[in-house]
């Protein structure tokens, strides 16, 4: 019975009348399948040609290596800046507390100002 | 890709499409029960086939296309085209205008409707098991099921549409 069901179902399937306007030009299908993949490349191609340069860019301001035009519009990279500190220097290795106002600065052995 | 191969993928291209397009817009016809939403399902599969159309073996052209267009009319209905068919059966676009004095026609509409009646999965069993002749492993190997999925979606599906 139930091949009987199958036999019909599939020679009905097989008789359906198509519909006639159910066609497609194969040209037009190539030329608009052609101009969307043309498209999608070429947005692949530019995507990938902006993360190349923005990942070169950023490469080149942690190095410090940006030209002079790129590094006065943007601020230098902390590392890249000379670090002026000397061992010679009089008071170096030393807090000016004169200077520092109102600041908190833990105590030894302490961890809680309430538990002694 | 340079010119020539370009041409030389367009012009294969095109001979896929003139030979496979007829079997491939009847079997978005019955997934979909609509002239246009078949024709727009065919276009959308041929043109990821396209894309891939080098890492496509030929004699598995028309299978990649097939799957391609079973994923493609999941998501469409996915995002609510479900009301597709209702729609469609109230304009009276579903159905091939059938001849006045065709007994058989008549029959062959009532299979058709029957068939757009059905979920999507068993629609989709029903069509690649008795259309387009695959057995059931071939079925479940192409939707990305187990056979025994195929076998329960088909047999409610062969009663719902005789």
């Amino acid at each position: 019975m139930s091949t009987d069901i199958e036999q019909q179902l599939r020679q009905g399937l097989a008789e359906a009348t198509t519909p006639v306007d159910l066609v497609l030009d194969p040209a037009e299908v190539t030329r608009l399948s052609a101009r969307s993949y043309g498209r999608r490349r070429t947005r692949r191609v530019l995507a990938g040609g902006m993360a190349s340069l923005a990942v070169l860019t950023a490469g080149a301001w942690a190095g410090g290596w940006l030209p002079g035009d790129a590094q006065s519009a943007l601020p230098a990279s902390p590392w890249t800046c000379p670090i002026t500190r000397s061992g010679d220097e009089m008071g170096a290795g030393t807090i000016a507390t004169d200077q520092v106002d109102g600041a908190m600065l833990p105590r030894r052995g302490r961890r809680h100002r309430g538990r002694r | 890709m340079g010119a020539g191969a370009r041409r030389q993928r367009d012009a294969e291209f095109t001979a896929f499409v003139e030979q496979a397009g007829p079997e491939l817009l009847r079997f978005a016809w019955f997934l979909t029960g609509e002239v246009h939403a078949a024709q727009d399902l065919v276009q959308g599969a041929l043109l990821r086939t396209y894309r891939a159309w080098r890492r496509v073996d030929p004699p598995r052209a028309v299978p990649y296309t097939r799957r391609v267009m079973v994923n493609l009319s999941r998501q469409e209905w996915r995002r609510g085209g479900a009301g597709r068919v209702l729609l469609g059966e109230r304009t009276g676009e579903l159905l091939a205008p059938a001849p006045d004095h065709a007994d058989a026609a008549g029959e062959q509409d009532r299979l058709v409707r029957g068939l757009r009646q059905l979920p999507l999965r068993q629609r989709t069993v029903v069509v690649l098991r008795y259309y387009c002749d695959l057995s059931e492993q071939q079925c479940a190997d192409e939707l990305g099921i187990c056979s025994g999925a195929v076998k329960s979606a088909g047999s409610p599906a062969c009663g719902n549409t005789s």
